[in-house]
């Protein structure tokens, strides 16, 4: 790592392109975008190039091809697995479950849902932003159709006990479904032993171009598609498929799989010397507890710092770490995992999320808890606003 | 490696702040963009498809875009808890005591200067710089900072300034002061910009269709409600019919009185205490002389009161002679040499010496 270049923590919002698919890439890059509904010899070939990614990825899922449905990321696949498994099942119940801290792209999907009558009912979470499994099962009822927690929270890292969640849903013959975008390539994804019902995965988070994602559909599911024009995907997605897309997912779930005991070390260490390192800044809070935590993610909270400051601060020092949840607008509203954890909008709004990636070195961790420790003790204030 | 300034240009996502933010770069500093986010649609119930300037998501993207065309960064900042709290509070107490506020001006002096001058201590910068049409000189006499009139006279918003403190006002940049509106828009699309044709703005930004009644009724309805109806008077003191609550209306103003007296009346007064409007003809609403609060003094207090000043009583105003004299601890008396029309209280007077804002302050009484 050179002075003056980029840190780039932000990995959980996008990865590198994994070095591997470049030169796998460039031999693609010359030939027709054919269709790969389309009769004559290209399409042919996408077509089979589509089905060959698609065993692929369903070989390390442990689960059938037919089971692997494309999207465009994980937040369609999300959309697509909550509105369609809650409208699909709208005759037998309209009542559904989720939680406060799950991402964006589930919550507005419950909230959409909420406007055509469903009923949703928001499991609490502790300060670590657990959920409570009697609860859970406590709060299904004989017209609840639909459960959607996350596998590993986008901001915190926290690790839903999916499984026992598969069980109880499963006892209860409940549809389970999972946002599993931060799992993938942190935790072994085996599907045959996991009863999910259904499970969102995004390629941009493992080493693709952004553009691409997977929804796992355990096969019996039913689900009534929400896009229309051309029937493909099972007739659960229209559009065309991005071919090279489900290629890259599938090179890139291979190449994670193979690596995986490797890279476990690689952010386990990383991430104990961050903490390490952070636990010396003065006002800090980390926001991790006794639970289960995958190892790329950690927040962490400042104390009497102003987080619009934080953030800016960060950026002219070339530093690319989140906040978790920057809007459209580019300002920043605290994070609604963080405040539904129980912690003040201040705090929340002083917040970091830093995930470490596949390139990311114990050089880059040095500067940037050297760099951060400097913009904190230069900008943190007392209560009155005085300069400690 | 040379170190430069910091300079922060706070960014509309109109023309003026872009292209003072594109001098500035040329001019060598270290600039930064930041666009405030003041309020949201939601907040105030204006209609986003319509009548959108300032803080709406296109004009942050016009910013944003301008930064990035001049390869500098770009952040938004939500101030928006501190402009509800400091600006639309003020607005609306001043128009429950039947008073006309100027938001615009508590704004620049509270949020845009102040507030973002604190923030900007966090950042490590140096100067702020903004798009008015204003210049920042010396005053030879005290040394102290002041507010020159823009050079482009119909665009100048010197008058909107008067608040700044004087150490605000020494960290502060006017890249466009000797620039006319016409200079602006060439210069911008001679460099291509994208918000080189973008149209002026005008009215207060959070009650975009300008009518300030819908938004008091919408998001206060508790004080509209509080506002009892009362009486129009005459200037015999003649009960001439009702108003619907003193809220409603404005010193000088003459349509929408529902009065029908057949000649041009205005409201020359509005009586909080005994919840009474006067109407008259327009010479009645003429006075020479009216008190100020709330003052800001840019350079000594001792070289304005007593002394020949120009003062300016509303924004399209054209400042006339008058001298200031003190009357207790908080309040002045300002007496013009010839009678004004329509003295507004709640509006800012300002002024000048030399067409250089030397203080201001808020019209209390007439």
């Amino acid at each position: 790592m050179k002075r003056g270049e980029n840190i780039y923590l932000d990995h959980a919002a996008g990865t590198f392109l994994l070095p591997e698919l470049r030169a796998k890439l460039a031999h693609w890059l010359d030939r027709p975008t054919a269709n790969p509904s389309s009769i004559h010899s290209l399409g042919r070939a996408a077509a089979a190039e589509l089905d060959l990614a698609r065993q692929n990825i369903a070989e390390g899922l442990a689960c059938k091809p037919s089971e692997i449905l494309f999207t465009s990321g994980g937040t369609e696949a999300n959309n697509l697995a909550i509105a369609g498994l809650a409208r699909s099942q709208s005759q037998r119940g309209k009542h559904v479950i989720t939680c406060r801290t799950e991402h964006r792209s589930v919550l507005e999907s419950f909230q959409q849902l909420e406007q055509d009558g469903f009923r949703v009912s928001y499991l609490h979470t502790d300060a670590q932003g657990q959920i409570d499994l009697d609860e859970l099962a406590k709060s299904i009822s004989a017209d609840t159709t639909l459960i959607a927690l996350m596998w590993v929270n986008n901001e915190t890292g926290l690790i839903h006990p999916v499984s026992e969640i598969a069980r109880i849903a499963g006892e209860q013959g409940v549809k389970f479904h999972c946002d599993g975008v931060q799992a993938l390539g942190h935790i072994p994804l085996q599907l045959d032993t996991i009863g999910v019902d259904s499970l969102a995965l995004s390629g941009h988070k493992i080493g693709t171009p952004a553009g691409i994602g997977v929804l796992f559909l355990r096969s019996g599911t039913t689900l009534q598609g929400i896009s229309f024009g051309g029937g493909q995907e099972n007739n659960l997605r229209a559009g065309t498929q991005n071919t090279l897309g489900a290629k890259s997912f599938a090179w890139a779930s291979e190449i994670i799989l193979e690596k995986y005991a490797e890279s476990q070390q690689h952010y386990e260490s990383l991430i104990q010397h961050l903490q390490v390192r952070l636990r010396s800044i003065p006002g800090i809070q980390i926001n991790r507890g006794q639970a289960s935590y995958s190892s790329h993610i950690l927040n962490c909270s400042f104390h009497h710092v102003d987080g619009e400051a934080l953030f800016i601060r960060l950026d002219m020092a070339k530093i690319a770490v989140s906040n978790g949840s920057a809007c459209s607008s580019g300002s920043q509203a605290p994070s609604h995992v963080l405040t539904a954890m129980g912690l003040e909008d201040t705090l929340a709004q002083a917040s970091l999320r830093i995930s470490l990636g596949l390139q990311t070195t114990k050089a880059e961790i040095d500067h940037f808890c050297d760099e951060l420790g400097m913009i904190i003790y230069s900008i943190q204030r007392d209560p009155d606003g005085i300069q400690i | 490696m040379e170190s430069k300034y910091k300079v922060v240009i706070a960014m509309s996502g109109g023309v003026d702040s872009s292209l003072a933010a594109r001098l500035l770069v040329e001019q060598g500093y270290d600039v930064m963009g930041v666009t405030m986010k003041l309020w949201g649609y939601i907040d105030t119930g204006g209609r986003p498809t319509h009548d959108s300037n300032c803080c709406s998501l296109d004009d942050i993207n016009n910013a944003k875009a301008e930064c990035a065309a001049l390869g500098i960064p770009h952040y938004t900042l939500d101030m928006s808890a501190e402009f509800k709290q400091i600006v639309i509070e003020n607005f609306v107490s001043e128009y429950k005591v039947g008073r006309t506020p100027n938001p615009c001006i508590i704004c620049n002096t509270e949020i845009k200067w102040h507030a973002l001058l604190n923030k900007l201590d966090d950042l490590g910068v140096d100067f702020l710089a903004t798009g008015h049409y204003a210049r920042k000189v010396k005053h030879e006499a005290s040394g102290r900072w002041v507010i020159k009139r823009g050079k482009d006279l119909h665009k100048d918003q010197s008058y909107a300034l008067w608040g700044i403190r004087q150490a605000d006002l020494e960290r502060t940049l006017f890249p466009l002061g000797d620039l006319s509106k016409k200079d602006v828009r060439h210069l911008a699309a001679q460099a291509d910009m994208r918000t080189a044709e973008t149209p002026e703005s005008m009215e207060i930004c959070f009650v975009p269709d300008n009518d300030y009644r819908r938004f008091l009724n919408e998001q206060y309805p508790e004080i509209v409600r509080a506002a009892p109806s009362g009486d129009f008077v005459d200037s015999e003191g003649k009960v001439i019919g009702q108003h619907l609550g003193i809220f409603n209306y404005t010193v000088g103003q003459r349509k929408g009185l529902g009065l029908a007296t057949g000649e041009r009346v205005f409201i020359n007064k509005i009586d909080r205490e005994r919840n009474i409007i006067h109407i008259g003809n327009r010479a009645d609403a003429d006075a020479t002389s009216f008190t100020v609060n709330s003052c800001n003094w840019l350079i000594p207090e001792d070289h304005i009161i007593d002394h020949p000043v120009d003062v300016q009583i509303r924004y399209n105003h054209a400042a006339a002679a008058a001298t200031i004299t003190r009357i207790s601890e908080d309040e002045l008396r300002v007496v013009f040499e010839k009678p004004e029309n329509a003295i507004t209280p709640g509006q800012s007077a300002v002024f000048f010496q030399d067409r250089n804002v030397v203080g201001g302050g808020i019209i209390s009484s007439v």
